[in-house]
């Protein structure tokens, strides 16, 4: 039942039309897409907006993205115009009568566009479309995308999840809808997202400490120094005078090295055994540099936390090729971007795969290399099957 | 499942744990219910606060915001989930007293706590028939409860846990060492570790160590004051009312920056470091910034006594530590002093003569300086070797009592021995009476406490930060009324669905009959919603005026919209359908209420899997 069902029946009475007392608001703009996000619980927070953006923005470059809503929804890269916080409900009805499409969450905007007879693509995860679902306007203008719920399991009903439910749209799903709604021709049919890890959204530059030039683009960055790739101390030294480093290690690092950069230090991370001795960790933490220690999560992590009670162990998670669903059907269609980048030799690769094999990045997607250092960072991944023909072009769309 | 104490609560826990037993669950104290660092520990842990959202609510009371980090917020949830066999409070006594009454509350609770005057607190004594394992960290108050009449055993013994493995003498060479490195050599350096608060005798101290040093001028005598020097007792002012020189006295600079240690006299505060390159990054020890333990051991190791005069205290730390070092520890012989003090101890009894705390009436020690000159010039004049052989004595007496391991068996002993024991999990809300009328003539504090006691049923005295905020803000111009006024509109708030609220006012007066309510307290969406069911209300009832009840934020979504009489702040006391529309005696205030809400955001009762479908149009 809808929600305004259930509300008119308890009433006893019938639905007709809403009312807004609509204000003025001045937006030039022919085309714009009103989008609205959440900020109340994480559950209506999805974290690939602007991977849907892209993908629109391929087709539909003229049409802009106005964010609306209030000042603690969420943030999303990509969008044109941040109305959040700048206006009044009143404001909103009017910014909404005069849209072209809306796309965003369950929300009041979703139920002003349906008010205003406006196209509609929204997403409906922790509860179903048919309980709130646009009420009036023409039926074929409202894409309602859910959560696959058989897949997936029923609806939360709840503003927070662990494991949110919403990101398990996928982003050309949206998109396709949005260009569908304002009959704009594509073929996104042909795009099919396979896996999208849970840090995929966090932008992260790893740096390997071997003796090649150092990009500027790490300049007064922060970056994850991987001495446990390739333990080259020494390299601190440098890297140090240009980034803030998180170093990265299963070794002891010298302390009077860690001493002279400590400035620049911005944590490190210990992957630590039985033979790490408790009075180096002291030292290092003395030194005032963050410290967080890592072990495998296996049958021994008990013990060593314990032993390293007082610096506190987390478990260290290893993704492998079973973490990605379908891994078993790779092939030379399936592509992957990343927001995690790793320096070597002055090169950039988009994995720690990519730059075993000595593969340099060069565009926004990258193929698939299906070994077991790639399916490890695949929480950092968009992998997607792109059977586009002319997928090239894509690649070098807009991306952030 | 623990509860609070720090450095006790980890000490005992990580030794339950090592023993493989227990399956543990940590209330740990202040810190937020699902906070980061929590989810190292080897066993669960969850915080005593509440969400972000909860606390908010809480801001203007720092008496609430206390208890919450106590956990009274969350105790009951996490009992009621957690079905723990055994409970261990240790914390202090009035944050633990009021659980007893806990419909959750069995003979398999144990209260572990600190009670350091006399008269013994009062709550203490009265839940004494409701708790089987009652221990208190110091002797004294076993003593003392004997005393009183009450059977062997209502309050039993059981020290606080120390770590002992961060404390202990170094090598004659190291601490000659260590000396020269801060520029000393044979003084005779008498120290105090200890947090700047009035509860240490710091001018007792001073007046103590100036007799000391006048009856020795040969002894080049120093005294070293491991504390912060700006909060507490001004000692720079101490220093100079005692005739004592600066450079008597010697305390320990930090640099928060490099981390590094440095002894020396008194020179200010933000000062350059001499060890790195920070400008103004070193100040005294102090909660903020201050010494490892790895330093502070050795800066024990740079003391030939430790000396620690206070009024009183649950279990003083740093005199245990002074002892693992093997330092004969003069102590006030008063609360838990009393236990450190005696021979086998290896400590040496500071004398003492009583006061009355104003406000709580508590008996305090005021220790005699005559008496910290006395046991200072003893120890100053025994051979090293003797000395010594006590400093051992010293460290085996902690060992022996107080060490992790020691009370971490006796408390699995008293684990051990509890019988299995069924729980009971419900839990009562004691409605708050926001009518109550506090006595006038009554002194600051007291109105205060009775504010609390009486209007938001909470149990706290004249010593609670909360009480002397309030008792401030009156001192410094705020008016009782508005303190009052405060307290009551909680009480209302906490109360919401006990308390009817009066509504006339809101209504118009010549409207009788012919009213109803719409009530939908949230969200925007829903709000706009049900605009659309407004035309067919006053279709259906033209005569009547609607009123509509939400949230304020929504009410600009109401702007002239011509079937709404009045707009009102939305309460949770019109949810009871039977009120608003008045029963037996009851008049009412509307002929009809609609509350679509609690069909949908109330209680759930539409969602159906979306498969239901409705036999009439609702469509207008």
């Amino acid at each position: 039942m809808h929600i305004l069902d259930r509300y008119a029946l308890s009433c006893g009475v019938k639905i007709d039309q809403p009312f807004i007392n609509p204000h003025y608001y001045p937006v030039t703009l022919d085309k714009y897409v009103v989008f609205q996000t959440s900020g109340k619980g994480n559950s209506r927070q999805y974290d690939y907006w602007h991977k849907a953006f892209s993908f629109i923005k391929e087709y539909a470059p003229d049409y802009k993205i106005v964010h609306v809503g209030i000042p603690s929804d969420q943030s999303v890269y990509g969008v044109d115009i941040d109305l959040r916080g700048k206006t009044s409900i009143n404001h909103l009805a009017y910014i909404i009568k005069n849209c072209s499409i809306y796309l965003g969450v369950d929300s009041l905007s979703v139920h002003l566009a349906s008010a205003n007879n406006k196209k509609i693509v929204a997403l409906y995860s922790y509860c179903y479309a048919q309980n709130c679902s646009p009420v009036w306007g023409d039926r074929k203008d409202h894409t309602l995308i859910e959560v696959d719920w058989e897949k997936y399991g029923k609806p939360s009903f709840s503003l927070q999840e662990d494991d949110k439910k919403i990101n398990k749209i996928n982003p050309e799903l949206i998109a396709k809808a949005v260009l569908d709604q304002l009959q704009i021709p594509n073929d996104l049919d042909k795009v099919q997202t396979v896996h999208i890890g849970k840090s995929f959204h966090n932008p992260t530059i790893e740096v390997i400490p071997d003796d090649g030039p150092i990009p500027v683009l790490i300049k007064e960055k922060v970056c994850n120094v991987r001495l446990d790739y390739l333990f080259n101390e020494k390299k601190l030294l440098q890297l140090a005078s240009i980034s803030f480093l998180n170093i990265i290690s299963n070794k002891p690092v010298d302390l009077g090295l860690l001493n002279t950069i400590k400035a620049k230090v911005s944590g490190m991370t210990l992957i630590v055994d039985a033979s790490f001795d408790i009075n180096y960790l002291k030292a290092v933490k003395n030194l005032g540099i963050k410290l967080t220690l890592t072990a495998p999560n296996n049958d021994g992590w008990g013990k060593l936390a314990e032993k390293f009670f007082d610096f506190g162990l987390e478990k260290e998670q290893v993704a492998t090729k079973d973490s990605v669903k379908d891994s078993d059907k790779v092939n030379q269609q399936w592509i992957f971007s990343s927001e995690k980048i790793i320096i070597s030799n002055g090169k950039i690769f988009s994995s720690k795969a990519s730059w075993k094999n000595n593969q340099a990045k060069l565009d926004k997607y990258s193929k698939v290399i299906d070994c077991p250092d790639f399916w490890e960072e695949s929480e950092h991944f968009h992998i997607l099957k792109d059977e586009r023909p002319n997928w090239n072009s894509a690649k070098n769309s807009f991306s952030p | 499942m623990f509860t609070g104490f720090g450095k006790n609560a980890k000490n005992v826990l990580r030794h339950l744990y090592k023993t493989g037993k227990y399956n543990i669950i940590e209330f740990a104290n202040s810190k937020t219910k699902n906070a980061e660092d929590l989810k190292t520990l080897p066993w669960q842990a969850f915080g005593t606060l509440p969400e972000q959202g909860k606390l908010q609510a809480l801001a203007s009371d720092q008496t609430k915001i206390r208890m919450a980090s106590y956990g009274v917020m969350e105790i009951d949830e996490l009992i009621k989930e957690a079905k723990p066999d055994f409970y261990i409070g240790t914390e202090d006594i009035w944050a633990l007293s009021p659980l007893v009454d806990k419909k959750w509350w069995n003979d398999n609770c144990m209260i572990w706590t600190t009670l350091d005057s006399l008269p013994i607190f009062p709550d203490a004594i009265k839940i004494i028939p409701k708790v089987k394992h009652y221990y208190a960290w110091s002797s004294f108050v076993e003593k003392e409860i004997k005393r009183l009449g009450h059977p062997e055993g209502s309050i039993r013994t059981l020290r606080g846990a120390t770590e002992t493995s961060c404390f202990f003498r170094l090598k004659d060479e190291e601490r000659k060492l260590l000396r020269k490195e801060f520029g000393l050599s044979d003084e005779f350096i008498v120290g105090f570790v200890f947090r700047n608060q009035l509860r240490k005798s710091v001018p007792n101290l001073m007046q103590g160590f100036k007799l000391f040093k006048d009856k020795n001028p040969k002894l080049k005598a120093k005294l070293l004051l491991h504390t912060h020097w700006s909060e507490g007792w001004d000692i720079q002012r101490l220093i100079k009312d005692n005739g004592l020189e600066n450079s008597d006295v010697l305390t320990t600079y930090f640099c928060k920056k490099c981390k590094q240690y440095e002894i020396k006299s008194f020179c200010g505060q933000k000062i350059a470091c001499r060890f790195c390159d920070g400008k103004d990054t070193v100040e005294t020890t102090n909660i903020h910034n201050g010494v490892s333990e790895d330093q502070l051991n050795e800066v024990y190791n740079l003391m030939d006594v430790y000396c620690h005069p206070f009024t009183s205290g649950g279990q003083e730390i740093p005199v245990t530590e002074a002892k693992l070092t093997e330092l004969i520890t003069l102590v006030t012989n008063y609360s838990c002093g009393e236990d450190f003090c005696t021979e086998e101890s290896g400590g040496m009894p500071l004398s003492w003569k009583p006061y009355f705390e104003p406000g709580t009436n508590f008996i305090k020690a005021t220790t005699l300086p005559e008496s910290i000159a006395d046991k200072l010039e003893r120890v100053a004049s025994t051979p090293l070797s003797k000395r010594n052989e006590m400093g051992k004595k010293a460290r085996q007496f902690v060992l022996d009592n107080l060490s992790a391991e020691v009370i971490g068996k006796q408390i699995e002993k008293i684990i051990d021995n509890a019988p299995k024991i069924e729980w009971n999990h419900s839990c009562s809300f004691e409605p708050r009476n926001p009518n109550h009328q506090p006595i006038e003539s009554a002194n600051d504090t007291d109105w205060v406490v009775d504010l609390y006691k009486n209007i938001l049923k909470m149990n706290v005295d004249s010593e609670d930060s909360g009480v002397k905020g309030w008792v401030n803000q009156i001192k410094n111009g705020g008016s009782r009324e508005s303190v009052l006024n405060y307290f009551r509109q909680t009480a209302i708030k906490e109360n919401q669905e006990n308390t009817r609220v009066e509504l006339s006012d809101l209504l118009d007066k010549d409207d009788k009959g012919r009213r109803i309510l719409f009530a939908i307290p949230q969200s925007a969406g829903d709000v706009f919603l049900c605009t659309s069911l407004l035309p067919s209300i006053k279709k259906t009832y033209p005569n009547y005026n609607i009123y509509f009840a939400t949230k304020p934020e929504f009410f600009e979504i109401l702007d002239c919209n011509p079937h709404i009489h009045k707009r009102i702040v939305f309460s949770p006391f019109m949810e009871n359908l039977l009120t608003m529309e008045g029963h037996a005696g009851g008049e009412g205030y509307f002929d009809i209420a609609f509350l679509p809400h609690i069909g949908t955001q109330k209680v759930f009762d539409y969602q159906h899997n979306g498969k239901d479908i409705i036999q009439f149009d609702t469509k207008a």
